[in-house]
């Protein structure tokens, strides 16, 4: 197989990743569980994939290397490979993704881009629904040599992630303090700073006790709820980004792939006030999420405001999401002022200050 | 109305530690009445040793209750002996904080307990020679220590029979031989490397100087070889105070020692005198004080140089000992080269090798030693390596694959040799490695905490690329397999608990703290005898050498008392 595969060797691959992405998630409609759920999966999972297939086969390496796929989508997908068929333009629900090669390949252009980033600002740990804790992060950061790190665990309300109430973020932060000072007498140079994936209502307000938000490094909103709704939802964004409470608009829209559509708004409005009260939206860097898109993030590089690079990492594995973030505001095109990671800690909290401020 | 008259005792020592110990028994010896102040608590057998405790007895399996170390000890626990076994050896960084510039970490360690930190010490035991002590006439760097080999050889020769050290004779003159219990053997991959490394680089490779008995002395059990040192030891096998120098110093009759006594300050008269010290009880925070003829500070280098510090009576603004601005400055604390290492193929057994020796070997400092081969031009001063070869008891299990009786079988066939080297170079004194009080920051008893302002200078870093290459030649000479080597960074300040300096010793007052006998220059009865006063560090483990200044120093105050002068 791979013989024949490397006649066929062209430089741009007759599939990609994308495109086996696209096939498995529509053969996952007309197939029966379980295999209905696998197909799915690995349709999730092909934006994961670090090579493209095509490249994969043509160095005779076998399709079992990436994550779900097993021998009979190996088969699947060589046959696939060895008989291309025509791939459709995929629907919404899938719409706006990049695979990791694509990722890759826009961050090879940039170079400068990618070594700019000093830190994250969304992730989780086994405070709520991550299964890392504060210190594995900040050793993990440490390793990507980033100067910070925000811990943004859920808030009360959203009790399906096992949000924290105010006296548990008092408790976090004497771990934060704990780890921060561990790490520095060794030497290690990431800070830990504290903030919180905070709920937002739909009328954009949070659910914690403002005054304990009062003491966070920086405070991230996000939508969790009444996330299919198909009418224009721009008031929401609105209300949210006047809520003096955050500073970041996170996972903007509440797309998920292949499983939910998000939201739409009047897009235009939204950066313009965000750029406006000088707050940032965020470029949800987990796979599945996106959030928000290439096509999204061009207008608001158009209305100039700033934007906030956070994996929503759920392990400190999954702090190479980041390149995910990265690409998707390199292609956009967003100038590297307008984005908060590539300022130092201080930087970022002189103007979370300023934003409080007003 | 009657004043109750205060008790004054002879002397008071602040610290129950290597150094206080050995005042201590001095001077009750010589017929002195002694007052001890001790931070922390006693320390009792039954309840704080986890000797012979096997993982399974432990709640967390030995792994350690991650967060509350975490949250009580986040600098301590970074040490490698603080862990489920042994934390409680270790401070509440919570209490004892310290401030120090970001760009420059540094690892406080300390223990606060009757003993200090002789419960948890790696008890190696080697002298300084005139390669220490007269460095700086012979490299022209810094100052020489007021005292010479030979005015402390008969206090080594004192201490190493008293506390008993085991060690091989070897006739170096860059490291004198002492009064020797029989050493301890080398291991079958110690052995090896002897003959490897001998054969490349022309090096003695030796077993460690430790202070553990080889042989019952002075009523004391030889060691079992259980290698559980850092835990405490019921047979008292190791040297520590509370076995060894306190009892001695209890037997006269003339001790009294306080625990839970958080020394603040000194109490000063209007002449610069010293009238005794302002203590915290640790439980209760109330403050007392305490008065003696003359007083001295044995609490840790830093925490010594930091009740001087604080003592800062009119007669003395700048701290007792501080008239020439010197104290504080000058600290040094040796760095490692550490994580070369790999598998010896050839040790590979079926049959381990018996465990528990709680030493290594060490191979000492030939580079700048006065020989003409190892001479090295880069930088001034020297270094030594220490390395152990072993078997572990069941480590290699979780490195190997398979499951099921296959995999049982093979782990108890198959028993790597693993072989390991580092290297400890000496740290300049220099300046601007100082040591102050931070002005915003307190303790837990209300006291001024230490801003520490330490790093590695030019010289220091340019040793260790010659400690680094060197390491990295022996593990490639030895032919090991899965080969680490070593890494290129030089440890964190502090990481080796040999922090010393601060309030060196010297007979010129404009740059020095104490003169030769530990005396503070500017007060006529303070004495500092621990760590504190080492005037250049040399590549070896402090703790012999402070034992030695301590047994003389207080000879010399029992002396100083019988003139009458005190």
């Amino acid at each position: 197989m791979a013989i024949a595969s490397q006649k066929r060797r062209t430089t741009a691959p007759l599939l990609r990743n994308s495109e086996i992405a696209e096939l498995l998630a529509l053969a996952a409609d007309s197939a029966k569980m379980p295999l209905q759920k696998a197909l799915r999966r690995a349709s999730r999972k092909a934006y994961l994939w670090p090579e493209e297939v095509m490249s994969l086969l043509d160095q005779g390496r076998s399709l079992l290397e990436l994550p779900a796929v097993g021998p009979h989508l190996t088969r699947l997908i060589t046959s696939w490979i060895e008989n291309p068929p025509e791939v459709p333009s995929p629907p919404e629900i899938r719409r706006g993704f990049l695979t990791l090669p694509e990722a890759r390949a826009e961050l090879k252009k940039k170079p400068e881009f990618a070594s700019a980033v000093k830190g994250d600002l969304q992730m989780h740990t086994q405070w709520c629904d991550g299964s890392g804790t504060i210190e594995d992060m900040a050793r993990a950061a440490a390793e990507r040599h980033y100067q910070y790190i925000a811990i943004t665990d859920h808030s009360k309300g959203l009790k399906i992630a096992g949000g924290i109430d105010e006296e548990q973020l008092k408790r976090q932060a004497q771990e934060i303090e704990s780890v921060n000072s561990s790490l520095q007498a060794e030497g290690v140079r990431v800070q830990v700073l504290r903030s919180i994936e905070l709920n937002l209502t739909p009328s954009g307000q949070g659910d914690m006790d403002p005054r304990s938000l009062r003491d966070l490094d920086v405070v991230l909103g996000c939508f969790h709820s009444s996330l299919r709704k198909k009418e224009d939802q721009t008031e929401r964004y609105l209300a949210a980004l006047r809520n003096p409470d955050i500073q970041i608009l996170g996972h903007p829209r509440g797309r998920i792939y292949n499983f939910r559509l998000g939201l739409t708004a009047d897009w235009e409005r939204v950066f313009a006030l965000a750029a406006e009260l000088d707050k940032a939206v965020e470029i949800d860097g987990y796979p599945d999420r996106q959030d928000l898109n290439v096509d999204l993030l061009k207008l608001a590089r158009k209305a100039g405001c700033r934007i906030s690079l956070g994996t929503d990492s759920h392990d400190p594995l999954q702090l190479r999401f980041i390149e995910y973030s990265l690409a998707a505001a390199s292609k956009a095109g967003v100038h590297p002022d307008r984005v908060l990671n590539f300022m130092t800690a201080g930087e970022l909290r002189k103007w979370v200050s300023s934003v409080r401020g007003s | 109305m009657r004043v109750p008259r205060k008790k004054v005792h002879d002397v008071l020592v602040i610290g129950s530690g290597a150094s206080g110990g050995w005042v201590a028994k001095e001077v009750a010896e010589r017929g002195l009445t002694v007052l001890m102040l001790e931070a922390g608590p006693p320390r009792i057998p039954t309840r704080d040793f986890t000797e012979h405790v096997w993982p399974y007895q432990l709640k967390f399996r030995g792994f350690g209750d991650q967060r509350r170390l975490l949250q009580n000890q986040p600098v301590q626990r970074l040490c490698y002996a603080c862990d489920e076994y042994s934390h409680q050896f270790f401070v509440n960084d919570l209490e004892n904080p310290y401030t120090f510039p970001v760009d420059k970490p540094f690892m406080w360690i300390r223990g606060r307990q009757i003993g200090g930190k002789t419960f948890c010490w790696a008890r190696e035991s080697y002298r300084y020679s005139d390669n220490e002590f007269k460095a700086a006439t012979r490299d022209g760097y810094g100052e020489d220590w007021p005292i010479s080999y030979k005015e402390l050889e008969p206090y080594y020769d004192h201490v190493e029979s008293y506390i008993g050290v085991s060690g091989s004779r070897e006739g170096l003159s860059q490291m004198p031989d002492g009064q020797f219990l029989p050493p301890m053997e080398l291991s079958c991959g110690g052995a090896l490397a002897k003959k490897v490394i001998g054969a490349k680089f022309g090096w003695r490779v030796i077993p460690d100087r430790v202070a553990n008995l080889t042989t019952e002395h002075r009523g004391r059990p030889a060691c079992h070889y259980c290698d559980q040192c850092q835990r405490g030891c019921y047979t008292a096998s190791y040297f520590n105070s509370p076995s060894v120098t306190l009892p001695a110093a209890a037997r006269t009759g003339k001790l009294t020692l306080v625990s839970d006594a958080v020394v603040s300050d000194l109490i000063v008269d209007r002449t610069g005198r010293a009238e005794g010290v302002h203590y915290i009880d640790r439980i209760t925070h109330e403050h007392r004080e305490a008065y003696a003829r003359a007083v001295v500070v044995a609490a840790g280098a830093l925490e010594s140089t930091r009740i001087l510090l604080n003592s800062r009576p009119p007669s003395h603004p700048q701290g007792i000992g501080n008239s020439t601005g010197v104290l504080g400055k000058y600290l040094m604390d040796h760095f490692t080269i550490e994580g070369g290492g790999g598998y010896m193929p050839t040790l590979r057994s079926s049959k381990r090798e018996p465990v528990g020796r709680p030493c290594g070997f060490l191979i000492p400092k030939y580079v700048n030693a006065g020989g003409k081969d190892d001479r090295n031009s880069n930088f001034i001063r020297g270094y030594r390596f220490d390395g152990d070869g072993s078997q572990e008891l069941y480590g290699h299990a979780f490195l190997l694959p398979e499951f099921g009786n296959q995999w049982r079988e093979r782990v108890k066939k198959d028993i790597p040799y693993y072989f390991a080297i580092e290297a400890q170079g000496e740290c300049l004194p220099r300046e601007d490695n100082f040591v102050r009080l931070d002005p915003n920051k307190k303790d837990a008893w209300g006291i001024p905490v230490l801003h520490i302002n330490a790093s590695y200078g030019d010289n220091d870093k340019a040793m260790a690329v010659a400690m680094r290459n060197h390491v990295a030649a022996i593990v490639d000479e030895m032919k090991l397999a899965d080969v680490s080597m070593p890494r290129n960074e030089l440890s964190i300040f502090g990481k080796n608990i040999h922090e010393c300096g601060t309030a060196r010793m010297g007979d010129k007052p404009d740059k020095s703290v104490v003169d030769r006998n530990c005396k503070v220059h500017d007060a006529p009865n303070v004495f500092v005898t621990d760590g504190a006063v080492f005037t250049t560090q040399g590549c070896y483990e402090p703790t012999l050498t402070i034992m030695a200044i301590s047994a003389r120093a207080g000879e010399h105050i029992a002396e100083t008392f019988r003139r009458g002068e005190l």
